[in-house]
């Protein structure tokens, strides 16, 4: 049972939640992790980038000197990704960027993310949560830290490569990036956890937890593979895979120390802000708004959502199969060419 | 041509509908299968412009960029009327390309699907 009592972490106010931040923290990761498989290291590696390109010279020349090798240490999937996407920075103008990010997302599709993403998120049980890196909250600080200097340095790589006004927009949307998951996961984790210790909620149903989670495991291609999602939750897994795509050429370039001429670097950034912020007004209209410029974003009953758009699917699958069983198949003739 | 693969959503093909060989079409919905037999929801495109009760339609020409996508070589119309079941192992299926994600929801918005 979770102590009860108003709990705090950097920009977060919690009512009847944990008091502990660490043991926060450790419970949103814990969630993130259930997703993004390996977050911590994921986390570290973020840490570390910023420190690079933002805050740190002597790191950002240490890349310099050795790209490859840098590269090379990166997690192959991260590598893999990277790749597809490097062909953005080739772009010669909106209209070639656009059609290069829709060849970078089919792309994206086969990267093997097994090393990061886990298959799917379950419908949880407590014991399936995973084992909770120990250090998360110091990791978190650490970022947090990083992305402040990196904002104010004007010498760092990130401004070296594209521009200072874009490198701090850059840090920005990352920044609000991660506390959009600190603290939506956080809340909903917290949210679903009260009304199961409170008999409010039996554990295993589809709470609001589940479907932000389901929200956020959609891509692109979850249409193409059959699930049966509301088409809300699609659109907006492409402008989240877009801004991803946007923001691993932005890292190539860092990586690489090639500068990115500034109508290009301002729009892979739009890219990116445009994946955080829809990302943040989903989180906001579950309630949970990550800052409070989103605090005004319409609330939307997204269980009801989800539950909806699963009972219209069911429905055309039956008015289908009826069809058929009926021998309405025949094709329809028809005057047109 | 017989496909061997399972055909998945979003799959642009050509196959005999409507009387007209070579149509081309788009994969909307695969329901459950029925006794055995894979059923293909599809969408059918036609050459024929609208009339004027024809009033919801998705266009494509070779502007539009999934015009190559979808292995069209004609100006197309999807018409929010012109649907048919086939059958997946329909000899006459080819498969000819892949819708991309932004407009396959298009598509579902058309075809009301969720509705």
């Amino acid at each position: 049972m979770y102590p009860r009592g108003r709990g705090r972490l950097p920009g977060i106010t919690l009512r009847g939640a944990p008091s502990a931040s660490y043991r926060c923290t450790v419970s949103v990761l814990s969630i993130a992790s259930r997703f993004y498989g390996k977050v911590a290291s994921a986390g570290s590696l973020l840490s570390e980038m910023v420190a690079a390109w933002g805050g740190s010279a002597s790191k950002s020349a240490a890349n310099l000197q050795a790209p490859e090798k840098a590269l090379a240490e990166l997690p192959s999937w991260l590598r893999a990704a990277m790749d597809a996407s490097a062909p953005l920075l080739q772009s010669r103008d909106l209209g070639d960027l656009e059609g290069r990010l829709a060849e970078v997302l089919s792309s994206l599709r086969h990267v093997s993310w097994s090393e990061l993403l886990t298959e799917k998120p379950e419908r949880r049980s407590q014991s399936t949560l995973p084992a909770i890196p120990t250090d998360l909250q110091a990791q978190l600080a650490e970022l947090q830290k990083h992305f402040h200097t990196a904002m104010s340095d004007e010498s760092s790589e990130a401004t070296h490569v594209l521009g200072l006004s874009q490198s701090r927009a850059l840090w920005k949307a990352l920044m609000l990036g991660v506390w959009i998951v600190v603290k939506g996961f956080l809340l909903s984790y917290l949210e679903y956890k009260l009304a199961v210790e409170r008999g409010k909620q039996e554990e295993d149903d589809f709470s609001k937890m589940d479907a932000i989670m389901e929200f956020m495991a959609v891509s692109p291609w979850s249409l193409h593979e059959g699930e049966s999602i509301p088409l809300a939750a699609a659109e907006s897994a492409i402008v989240r895979w877009e801004g991803f795509a946007a923001l691993l050429a932005v890292l190539t370039a860092l990586f690489r120390g090639h500068k990115v001429e500034p109508w290009l670097s301002w729009t892979l950034l739009r890219k990116v802000e445009d994946a955080v912020n829809d990302t943040a007004k989903f989180f906001a209209s579950n309630g949970y708004p990550p800052t409070p410029e989103f605090a005004n974003v319409a609330r939307i009953d997204w269980v009801q959502r989800w539950q909806d758009a699963e009972a219209q699917y069911d429905d055309l699958d039956a008015k289908l199969v009826e069809a058929i069983q009926a021998g309405r198949v025949g094709i329809p003739d028809d005057d047109d060419d | 041509m017989t496909t061997t693969k399972s055909l998945s959503v979003g799959d642009a093909l050509r196959a005999y509908l409507g009387t007209k060989l070579n149509r081309p079409a788009l994969v909307l919905r695969r329901p459950p299968p029925v006794k055995g037999v894979q059923w293909l929801f599809v969408a059918m495109g036609t050459r024929t412009p609208p009339q004027n009760h024809e009033t919801r339609f998705i266009f494509l020409d070779s502007s539009h960029r999934a015009f190559r996508n979808l292995g069209l070589t004609a100006p197309t119309w999807f018409k929010d009327k012109k649907t048919a079941l086939i059958r997946e192992n329909d000899d006459s299926i080819a498969v000819v390309g892949e819708c991309p994600p932004d407009l396959l929801i298009e598509f579902f918005k058309l075809y009301g699907i969720p509705h």
